[in-house]
């Protein structure tokens, strides 16, 4: 079984992003809002791994711009999912309205053992917000995919 | 993307980079460019797998607020809208006062800012509200989201306008303003029990832009304590000074009445009191209300104070948190704000106090150790037969004579015992205020 390293993640930082904080989650379901419904690495792609170039210089957002936004789900219903989803993806949307053309799908999914690590980092609007980081070699097949589905946006 | 002025035109197609440049490629490019950009402050506001909504400030000391626009992933260009705004906008805009739609709406300087993903190559061009295509306008609902960053046992007070634009500020106003904040902090922990929490003030060098006077608060004096823990300190004084400038004018007539426990605000102050307690693993006093009611009573004289030199030589204070040296903005007073803190206090006192006021003006001597001469408002002790004890209080000279030269302002300077007419205005037996009657010798 291969040891997950994170060298990737800490490339021109002196600090550490990976703290005792994180785990690895195999059982809860999370969402990840995607460009197409047919999966790609893109898709799971950091702002960092963009190419783009942070100018804040705060820890936690300079590691939070390394790793991907997912949204963990309570119970794997329908419902469940469009609670989550609709109020997170509200203040986003409502600053920035060109992500409704940009992320038209969202994607249910679980990590598979030793993909990479959790970190918990809610806030008052998106209480279920977190940071998946993924580990040096991952790649798409650490990630059982359930389910790819359009996001309906309401006006 | 957006397209360039010249262009504009409701489209997907990105834009191109050189067109831009016709706009701002003149001696103005370079103004408009260090204007517009931010440089000092940045804080990502709305962070969802890119910095979406952003604030911070130019070379200049003025505060911008940012949005992500669109990025094209092919040019490898993001677009954002910078907007410059005065202190009272934005903090409107953090306190969810109004809305971002609201502050473009009405903003005669919005920016659309380009930049290359590595952030080496910036491009920028002015384009009014009734320009932006609608695919790319924020929504009216775009109020700022909750922010918290752990907070640090700095403060910084930014005077603005009129002198201080001009890095100066008047001696007097500054003494005035050093002391009044170092008192409002003290005050903030001064009805704790069985913790000995005496936090030392300390202040930096004033560094321009326009005038910032830094404090720094020590919480290690005098503490043996094991339990000590400054990071539920730093978090409640933060709370608390905001609340004393923000909140309790909301709050005032519910917390100081008996069975008064509608305040929302008070309620989470009062419980980041109990913290210092409970994290220092003593049981919470059964008058911790009652203790921070004081302490905000305190807290409203020295406001008083603070706000009192509004108008001389600055028109607006800004109060940050300093944290990893960066200015995070708690509270903005102006002489809206001074008028209310006013009006506040008079509230406090009429509901916890047994107030009087001479009838006509009598004589009293004095000593007057504070003097603005331009709002001639001052701070004197009061001189009374065979005691000890020199009460101190706030005076205002009335008239509109220059107290250059007078009996006022040689008191001030030679410490000098002088014979005054004043009504004085007593508060539980003890004068808290004097209008002292104009007497040219």
């Amino acid at each position: 079984m291969r040891e997950m390293t994170f060298d990737k993640i800490h490339t021109d930082i002196q600090f550490k992003c990976i703290t005792n904080d994180m785990s690895q989650n195999v059982t809860d379901i999370f969402v990840r809002r995607v460009g197409n419904a047919a999966l790609s690495d893109k898709d799971f792609l950091s702002y960092r791994e963009e190419g783009r170039k942070l100018e804040d210089d705060t820890q936690k957002v300079i590691c939070m711009s390394r790793g991907l936004s997912i949204l963990k789900i309570e119970n794997n219903n329908e419902e469940s999912i469009l609670n989550t989803l609709r109020p997170t993806m509200k203040p986003p949307i409502n600053f920035k309205p060109r992500k409704k053309y940009k992320i038209k799908f969202f994607c249910k999914m679980r990590f598979k053992n030793n993909a990479g690590l959790v970190w918990k980092t809610p806030s008052k609007d998106n209480p279920y917000h977190h940071t998946f980081f993924k580990c040096d070699d991952f790649n798409m097949g650490d990630i059982e995919v359930l389910e790819v589905a359009p996001i309906t946006y309401h006006d | 993307m957006i397209k360039s002025r010249e262009k504009m035109v409701i489209t997907d197609e990105p834009i191109v980079v050189h067109e831009t440049e016709v706009m701002i490629e003149s001696q103005e490019k370079m103004v408009i460019t260090e204007l517009i950009l931010i440089s000092d402050n940045y804080r990502v506001l709305l962070f969802d797998d890119e910095p979406i909504l952003f604030s911070g400030t130019n070379v200049f000391g003025n505060r911008i607020l940012g949005s992500s626009i669109d990025e094209d992933y092919e040019k490898k260009i993001e677009q954002y809208f910078h907007i410059i705004v005065d202190p009272k906008t934005y903090f409107d805009f953090i306190n969810k006062k109004i809305s971002y739609y609201s502050i473009l709406k009405n903003s005669k300087r919005i920016f659309i800012v380009e930049k290359s993903f590595d952030k080496s190559e910036i491009n920028s061009y002015p384009i009014d509200f009734n320009s932006i295509p609608k695919e790319y306008l924020p929504s009216e609902d775009t109020f700022c989201p909750d922010c918290e960053i752990q907070p640090s046992s700095s403060y910084t007070l930014r005077l603005e306008g009129r002198l201080a634009d001009k890095h100066y500020a008047l001696p007097n106003v500054l003494s005035g303003i050093l002391k009044a904040f170092t008192d409002f902090i003290k005050s903030a922990f001064s009805g704790l029990k069985g913790i000995s929490l005496k936090p030392n003030v300390l202040i930096s060098p004033y560094a321009s832009g326009s005038f910032n006077i830094t404090f720094n608060v020590d919480f290690e004096n005098e503490q043996l304590d094991l339990y000590r823990d400054n990071e539920t300190y730093s978090i409640f004084l933060k709370d608390y000074l905001k609340y004393c400038i923000d909140y309790l004018p909301l709050e005032v007539d519910n917390i100081f009445t008996p069975d008064g426990h509608d305040a929302v605000y008070f309620e989470a102050l009062l419980k980041k009191y109990q913290d210092i307690y409970s994290k220092s693993f003593l049981n919470i006093p059964p008058d911790t209300r009652a203790a921070l009611l004081e302490e905000i009573k305190l807290s409203s004289n020295e406001m008083i104070e603070l706000t009192g030199n509004v108008g001389s030589g600055f028109t607006s204070i800004t109060l940050s948190n300093y944290v990893d040296d960066k200015e995070y903005p708690i509270s903005f007073i102006d002489s809206t704000v001074k008028d209310t803190v006013n009006k506040t206090d008079s509230i406090i006192e009429s509901k916890t106090t047994i107030s009087e006021r001479d009838e006509k003006p009598v004589p009293y001597e004095l000593h007057i150790f504070q003097l603005n001469t331009n709002t001639r408002n001052g701070t004197a002790n009061l001189k009374i037969k065979d005691v000890d004890e020199m009460p101190k209080f706030r005076l205002h000279i009335d008239g509109e004579e220059i107290l250059e030269g007078t009996k006022y302002t040689e008191s001030l300077h030679l410490n000098k015992w002088i014979k005054v007419t004043g009504t004085a205005h007593r508060v539980d037996n003890k004068i808290k205020k004097m209008e002292i009657t104009f007497e040219k010798s």
